[in-house]
């Protein structure tokens, strides 16, 4: 209730955010992506100045600014280390939160949370068996082609539960929300067994870390990962944005998406496959990471409106400084070890999806 | 003109429509009335190309609905749909101009789109109601903000194609409208008509369809059961035949028959 008659002036104020204010805000979160990385960056085991993590970072780029050199060892530590990681942590916020807001759109439904619905514990299912199964010959195919085929393996994991629970969901051109939890929640629990089997008959160094699957980390993921991934990601993110205006449309309704001259069973079938393949690449990498997809479309749907044209690449900004930020607090709370990052976005998003859940029951969507 | 070619339609062995024949010129309003269930909402989705004929075939302006692009067909022909399922906070304006979707690729459209929109929204009294979320509105102003995106979608086209026939599809629009905004539909359903529009609107009053309709179309159970002009074929005899009312029929001040049911004992049991 307070978050409510927190978010009612909140939402009246922005209504009137015109649309060259909206530029402005989604201008404002670049700015503020670009921030907690450049925070993030200084922030470490060894201690760095800012203008020194400046310099490395403007070294590799070939500028000086007179700012004092830097010993190689330092500049590897930024460049070779942190850098990758914080690219991670901005591309997986980037990938859960767009993914989020799409399937949102498809599902007609602000509930549609990748991982509540299951989309993300397809995707791990999809790379433990790869480890396991690949695991005597994976090896032999070199690092980047062995992490190729976990992230592939991911993807189609991520698929296919897109589309079950989607089929599953769908009652005579409706989206049944009820169903769509409730398959979630099963879809969820047939991957935590499958999940547990295979890490129990397993016995790999890879498998053994469980809560690496259910609750995230940046730490784990090889480099040659990350550097496979990212083209990857930006291709499809950049695909997957392109489809906002036939979003805007969808949101009416497949039947009357159909009417204004859209081609929805397509269109149904290339968000499908887009997010899934997203999120799949991102379990692959990063785990889990709960909630992203749920809190920040919702946020940033409140402040821009549901015109997908502004909505996604506001979400993908925000979500890449919410898990930046999660990752500082993640790297620093704890002197002794690492907090999976998992562990952060639950504690956000777990309160957020009740007060979701609550507010939606009284405009009677569930 | 919509042509309605033997059309039937079936879902295993229940035909839910059976050998339908119609045609719908432009510049007419159809009342579609039949009991529930009688296969009124299937040739609605049907001619809206939702549905596709088990058999027969159904043409606009003589080419066959499968073989009109989408995006051409949308601009002559939109749907009004009984329910809406958008539930997202877009407000009034937006709503109405994702009626312009159609023609996105239209050269003109950064001048035509805005003052589609803009009519369609006075059309309606909606001015006021522009930035209001649509999701806060009452099921009847929600209704008109619907209507007012499928008028956005088929007017205002460019002048070129202004004199164009176009069809509009109204699935039981009154429901939920109170008795002014009903009138009021009906009317501008009538001016439609007036611009070269065929207007096909399921309804459940027969006095609607007294009051405003060109021809009425009688399904049953699947079956066309009556189809004419309004005078000629929407009488008593035929209210008791097929829907089992009995009423009187009296002269309105406009020379159209209006129907007066007896409460009491105007159910007939037929056994």
């Amino acid at each position: 209730m307070y978050m409510d008659r927190l978010a009612k002036p909140l939402q009246r104020a922005v209504a009137m955010l015109s649309a060259s204010n909206k530029s402005i805000l989604i201008l404002f979160l670049c700015g503020a992506t670009v921030g907690s990385a450049f925070v993030s960056l200084n922030i470490g085991t060894i201690d760095l100045s800012p203008s020194q993590v400046l310099s490395a970072c403007l070294g590799k780029l070939g500028v000086s600014l007179g700012l004092p050199e830097l010993a190689p060892e330092s500049a590897q530590v930024i460049l070779a280390l942190r850098l990758p990681r914080i690219l991670l942590a901005l591309l997986v916020g980037m990938s859960l939160a767009i993914c989020g807001t799409a399937l949102q759109g498809l599902f007609r439904n602000p509930l549609a949370d990748p991982g509540l619905i299951g989309v993300t514990s397809g995707g791990a299912v999809g790379a433990a068996l790869m480890i396991v199964l690949g695991s005597s010959t994976l090896h032999l195919l070199g690092p980047s082609l062995q992490s190729f085929a976990t992230i592939s393996s991911a993807m189609l994991g991520s698929i296919g539960s897109t589309c079950l629970i989607y089929r599953l969901a769908k009652l005579g051109g409706r989206i049944h929300v009820p169903t769509m939890l409730l398959c979630g929640i099963a879809v969820n629990a047939l991957a935590g067994a499958i999940l547990g089997t295979l890490i129990y008959i397993a016995e790999l160094d890879k498998l053994r870390d469980l809560t690496f699957w259910s609750l995230g980390s940046f730490a784990r993921a090889p480099r040659t990962a990350i550097f496979v991934a990212i083209p990857l990601l930006i291709l499809l993110l950049i695909q997957l944005l392109r489809q906002a205006k036939q979003l805007n449309v969808l949101l009416l309704g497949d039947a009357e998406a159909g009417h204004l001259g859209l081609d929805t069973h397509p269109l149904r079938r290339q968000l499908i496959l887009l997010t899934g393949a997203i999120v799949g690449i991102c379990v692959a990498l990063s785990g889990t990471i709960a909630f992203v997809g749920l809190i920040i479309p919702h946020l940033m749907r409140l402040l821009v409106g549901p015109n997908h044209s502004y909505l996604l690449p506001a979400a993908g900004l925000a979500g890449g400084v919410l898990l930046i930020l999660a990752d500082i607090l993640a790297r620093t709370m704890l002197s002794t070890a690492e907090i999976p990052i998992g562990i952060l976005t639950a504690f956000l998003g777990a309160p957020f999806f009740l007060f979701l859940l609550l507010s939606a029951r009284r405009k009677e969507l569930v | 003109m919509i042509d309605i070619n033997h059309v039937s339609y079936q879902i295993g062995d229940h035909k839910l429509l059976d050998a339908i024949q119609l045609q719908l010129s432009p510049g007419r309003i159809y009342a579609l009335l039949g009991p529930n269930g009688s296969g009124k909402s299937t040739l609605m989705r049907l001619i809206a190309g939702e549905l596709h004929p088990s058999e027969g075939s159904i043409s606009i302006d003589n080419t066959d609905l499968r073989d009109w692009p989408r995006q051409a067909i949308a601009q002559c022909r939109a749907i009004l749909p009984q329910h809406s399922a958008l539930n997202f906070d877009y407000t009034v304006d937006e709503v109405v101009a994702l009626g312009r979707t159609p023609y996105s690729q239209a050269a003109d459209e950064a001048t035509v789109g805005p003052q589609a929109i803009s009519a369609a929204l006075d059309c309606l009294e909606l001015g006021a109601l522009r930035q209001r979320n649509y999701t806060t509105l009452s099921g009847g102003e929600q209704q008109r903000v619907q209507l007012a995106r499928v008028l956005a979608q088929i007017n205002g086209a460019p002048a070129a194609q202004q004199s164009t026939p176009r069809y509009l599809l109204l699935d039981e629009p009154t429901a939920g409208l109170d008795l002014s905004h009903q009138h009021a539909l009906l009317q501008l359903a009538r001016q439609l008509a007036g611009a070269n529009t065929a207007v096909v609107i399921s309804m459940h009053d027969p006095n609607h369809a007294a009051a405003y309709a060109d021809d009425v179309i009688v399904l049953k159970e699947g079956q066309l059961v009556a189809c004419g002009t309004t005078h000629t074929t929407l009488t008593a005899a035929l209210l008791d035949e097929h829907f089992g009312i009995q009423s009187q029929s009296i002269a309105g001040p406009d020379q159209r028959s209006y129907f007066v049911f007896n409460a009491k004992h105007s159910i007939h049991h037929k056994s």
